[in-house]
């Protein structure tokens, strides 16, 4: 039987946000959402794809391996754009991802996201931090992307995490068969998940898919008592309704009850904008209005008083201690 | 007086500060994050330097912060005197240090920003986005 694999993007080291305690975190190509505000666009695909950067290119004069090893540029054609003698990108639509010319850079002006690895090689690096994760309750977080669309590798991954005793943690988004989810359900101790609007027209409009799917997944893991942390991307103008928050808190009263252990407002940040460019994609909240830090926190903590005001355990940031020992 | 190194190193510049990932003008060696730093400098025998050792970690406050950040910290730092580490210290940026960082990147090649859900150097984003870290690093202080 051949070796599953992966298409990993990332391990971090030293995780602190994603889940109790020290954690390492994987993770893995490809997502069945395409948000507006997402900071991982590498994450889209479950494929390696070319990312460009162009400031590290040293210049076609001086090099110009990449245009050598390209299959597309041998047959004639132009696939690169070049500005003042440097590649700073790719023309998506007849890029073949051969990954050849990443193969070949020596600035890593031209990098390979996604890397593809076997359990054995995820866990190795997973298993280095065990002295840490033992002294701070941390674990492993397996995120993405969605790591549910490469659910076979997520599944193996968590069981071998099982194996060795290793607390585990799922970031998902929840758009996928409830079966899938059931496949994964015995190995997952903790599940990360947003609620990104509760209006499904504008779910739809801002993620690319409605939020019934997603809601009905959550109930369900509610219902069987599994311990679920709940994260709200506050992005301005588009989720940060009084409104759609009350309606936010009071889907969670009413259908998820205690299994929630802690709901995160993350406030909107761009610190994903490089990587759009490196794949030649344009950055969909561009002419976004942001309003002043100060008076975005301000809003921010009055969203928390709201949500804590129907009783639930609400904060701003990842920063505050999970509780996960209160019975649901 | 050493000469210069094929890791990038110039001459005369300083190997290492005590026993920390080396940084030259081409990059540092301490890109795996503060555990793999911990590990690393634990598997020396300590005890063997006569005069102690020392080794110097930098933070971001995003990695330290809230209720979390302190349990965390006390865990890196057991983990170390665990495996027989000897001495250890530690800087959280300042807003100064990240203005330097912006003008001399390759003194902060290791620095990580620390968010749910991402991560990134800071010395490789855009000085706008930089600009914003700073901004954001007094807030979440």
């Amino acid at each position: 039987m051949e070796e599953i694999k992966g298409i990993v993007f990332n391990i971090q080291r030293f995780t602190v946000h994603d889940g109790p305690g020290i954690r390492t975190e994987v993770f893995l190509k490809g997502c069945p959402l395409r948000c507006l505000w997402c900071d991982n666009p590498e994450s889209f695909h479950f494929y390696q794809e070319v990312g460009v950067f162009s400031q590290r290119c040293i210049g076609i004069d001086k090099c110009g391996r990449c245009l050598d090893a390209c299959s597309i540029s041998k047959e004639g054609k132009s696939i690169f754009i070049i500005k003042e003698n440097k590649i700073a990108g790719i023309n998506r639509e007849i890029c073949t991802n051969c990954l050849k010319c990443a193969g070949v850079c020596p600035a890593n002006a031209l990098i390979i996201w996604g890397k593809s690895m076997t359990i054995n090689e995820v866990m190795s690096e997973i298993m280095r931090d065990l002295p840490f994760y033992e002294k701070s309750n941390g674990g492993v977080t397996i995120s993405g992307g969605d790591p549910l669309v490469q659910w076979k590798f997520t599944l193996e991954l968590l069981k071998e995490c099982k194996k060795r005793g290793l607390h585990t943690c799922v970031e998902s988004e929840l758009h996928t068969n409830w079966e899938i989810i059931e496949k994964i359900l015995p190995y997952t101790d903790l599940f990360l998940t947003d609620i990104k609007h509760m209006d499904p027209v504008k779910h739809k409009e801002y993620t690319g898919v409605s939020n019934w799917l997603i809601l009905e997944n959550i109930k369900k893991l509610a219902k069987l008592g599994k311990p679920i942390v709940i994260r709200i991307p506050v992005i301005p103008g588009l989720n940060d309704s009084i409104e759609n928050i009350r309606k936010t808190s009071e889907f969670i009263v009413q259908e998820l009850g205690a299994t929630v252990k802690q709901v995160q407002l993350l406030p909107y940040h761009t610190l994903g904008h490089p990587k759009y460019e490196s794949l030649d994609l344009k950055y969909p909240l561009e002419n976004l209005n942001v309003p002043p830090k100060q008076q975005f926190k301000e809003h921010i903590d009055y969203l928390a008083e709201i949500l804590q005001s129907y009783g639930i355990r609400a904060v701003v940031g990842a920063y505050s201690k999970i509780e996960l020992d209160e019975k649901a | 007086m050493q000469g210069a190194t094929p890791d990038g190193r110039k001459a005369g510049q300083p190997v290492a500060d005590g026993i920390s990932p080396v940084h030259t003008d081409l990059g540092a060696h301490d890109i795996k994050g503060p555990t793999a730093i911990v590990l690393s400098a634990s598997k020396l025998d300590h005890a063997i330097a006569s005069n102690g050792t020392l080794l110097n970690q930098l933070f971001h406050p995003s990695a330290l912060a809230g209720e979390v950040g302190d349990q965390n910290f006390l865990t890196l730092i057991r983990v170390f005197f665990d495996r027989k580490g000897l001495h250890d210290q530690f800087n959280v940026v300042s807003r100064e240090m990240l203005e330097d960082a912006m003008k001399h990147p390759e003194k902060y090649s290791g620095l990580v920003v620390r968010v749910a859900g991402y991560s990134v150097f800071f010395t490789g984003l855009d000085p706008s986005l930089q600009r914003d870290i700073i901004e954001r690093t007094e807030l979440t202080f």
